[in-house]
């Protein structure tokens, strides 16, 4: 004898399922999101590209009165002029140099490589409510990806709109853009630095400027800050959620300014070179902590337009310890 | 209601919210991102014309559970699956009990409903979330209502161009339409 269950029985249980859900820990949720993965992951593709075509044509810049663009215009001469001769004076250098390393590499074989393999990802898909910032990729444990590894920039020359020959995509500058929270066989989560949940331990890498120089305090006294003393300062950047980062309580002695660079810190084992995150773009005191500075900083990479991505991961025998969570 | 059709109704507009969506979504103001979120109009259609509140009831904990799983972020830590299925699923009972009221085939009526369900069902979702989640602040939990309120106002003023596009499809996804009898009570 069979049993049809009421309506209103169903919406009962529905009811109570979802109340029981709720208290499933986050990473037990993470894992029921990632078993229904694909079923959105191949059908958001076309999608997706074409809500990053329409953000990257969309990006707001801001309007150049006619005095800043001559104005702009002889400084981009003057500074291509620049940048013909050191490009000339470097090749000569650098051929040196190259010329030199190769006789060193060849005397004693000494090399050493970043332990990591880059996994290409594309974005397909973003999340249903506009409150976070997380974005799902077709790549995920089919192809090494894990919860915890750092995600970055691939920016081609080339997407769609021309056919070109396999492998000629040419990659240019990298950036951190997040680390991945879920991974599913075939897919995985990524969540981005502008996010509320994200946290990393990174760097502020200040940038010298000859014509503005700044004090440092180095040893205990305070100096000019020179290529010779400018160590990184080691901070940890939140994502604020409204498309930047924060970075809270940073000595004042360090001097950090508006266009100092954002960094992961080469030690880390998921990472472990200095990858730029962002710029910093505003600095202004902590009230609560007396000495103390708040930075925010903006992300290099255009976020709501990416579609690219590396997935960092750490070849066989490094750990991977400091995850998203 | 017919629960296929139905079904892959609410698929497509996942889809489409998670995707497409994100185009009209303002990624950088000062307060975060703002954007429609297009299942609570479908909600809200199901809401004004289902027969049967169980029915309603039961296809907007469908819609809301989906949004559950395809939403990790946003709050702190990645997010609850459940709060969101609960929440759609009572604020279509507030449709439901508010459509006798209102002039519902009105553009205004449906856009301020479509307001209240976002406010009712999204103010619930940021509320449990943030209770949830390690690091919440007063501070944070602020703006987030903040983008509640915007939001809801965004999505309202899609509600009369989704139900232009969906009733020539109602028939598809409800079996027995909701019709006003000549006392202006719905059956």
């Amino acid at each position: 004898m069979s049993v049809k269950p009421s309506r209103s029985l169903t919406l009962g249980v529905l009811l109570l399922a979802s109340v029981i859900m709720t208290f499933l820990s986050p990473a037990t949720a993470g894992r029921v999101r990632s078993m229904l993965h694909w079923a959105f992951a191949p059908m958001g593709d076309a999608g997706m590209y074409l809500t990053t075509r329409v953000k990257k044509s969309t990006r707001p810049t801001e309007p150049v009165t006619a005095d800043q663009a001559k104005q702009y215009k002889t400084e981009n001469e003057i500074l291509n002029r620049q940048v013909r001769f050191l490009v000339s004076k470097l090749t000569v250098m650098n051929d040196q140099i190259v010329g030199s390393k190769t006789t060193i590499s060849n005397l004693y074989g000494f090399h050493r490589d970043i332990p990591v393999r880059l996994i290409p990802g594309r974005v397909v898909s973003g999340d249903s409510l506009p409150y976070g910032w997380t974005r799902l990729l077709n790549a995920g444990e089919k192809q090494s990806a894990q919860p915890g590894q750092a995600v970055t920039t691939r920016i081609l020359t080339t997407d769609r709109e021309e056919k070109l020959p396999e492998n000629l995509a040419v990659l240019s500058s990298q950036s951190l853009v997040g680390r991945l929270t879920e991974s599913a066989a075939f897919t995985s989560r990524l969540q981005l630095v502008t996010d509320r949940g994200f946290t990393t331990t990174s760097q502020i890498a200040r940038v010298i400027d000859p014509r503005n120089p700044r004090t440092v305090q180095h040893i205990d006294r305070l100096q000019t800050l020179t290529p010779l003393i400018n160590r990184p300062v080691e901070v940890i950047a939140v994502g604020d959620g409204a498309g930047g980062l924060i970075v809270r309580e940073v000595k004042k002695v360090h001097n950090i300014r508006e266009g100092d660079k954002l960094q992961t810190r080469p030690d880390s084992p998921g990472l472990p070179v200095a990858v730029e995150i962002g710029t910093v773009s505003k600095v202004f005191d902590d009230p609560k902590h007396p000495g103390m500075m708040t930075l925010h900083v903006t992300p290099t990479s255009d976020l709501p337009a990416l579609r690219e991505v590396f997935i960092v991961v750490p070849k066989a025998g490094q750990s991977n310890s400091n995850g998203g969570r | 209601m017919r629960w296929i059709p139905f079904l892959i109704f609410a698929y497509l507009f996942v889809l489409a919210q998670s995707t497409l969506g994100k185009i009209l979504t303002f990624d950088r103001l000062p307060i975060g991102p703002i954007g429609p979120d297009l299942l609570v109009l479908l909600a809200v259609f199901v809401g004004l014309n289902v027969r049967n509140l169980v029915d309603g009831m039961i296809a907007c904990w469908l819609i809301g559970f989906m949004i559950d799983l395809t939403t990790a972020g946003g709050v702190g830590l990645a997010t609850r699956i459940g709060p969101m299925a609960f929440g759609y699923c009572l604020s279509v009972w507030m449709v439901f009990a508010l459509r006798e009221a209102m002039f519902r085939d009105k553009a205004l009526p449906q856009m301020l409903m479509a307001a209240l369900f976002c406010l009712a069902c999204h103010g619930f979702w940021i509320t449990v979330q943030t209770l949830f989640a390690a690091d919440g602040s007063w501070a944070v939990y602020g703006s987030l209502i903040l983008q509640v309120i915007i939001s809801a106002i965004y999505t309202a003023m899609l509600m009369p161009l989704i139900n232009f596009l969906l009733t020539p499809c109602r028939g598809m996804i409800i079996a027995t339409v909701a019709e006003k009898s000549r006392r202006g009570k719905t059956y």
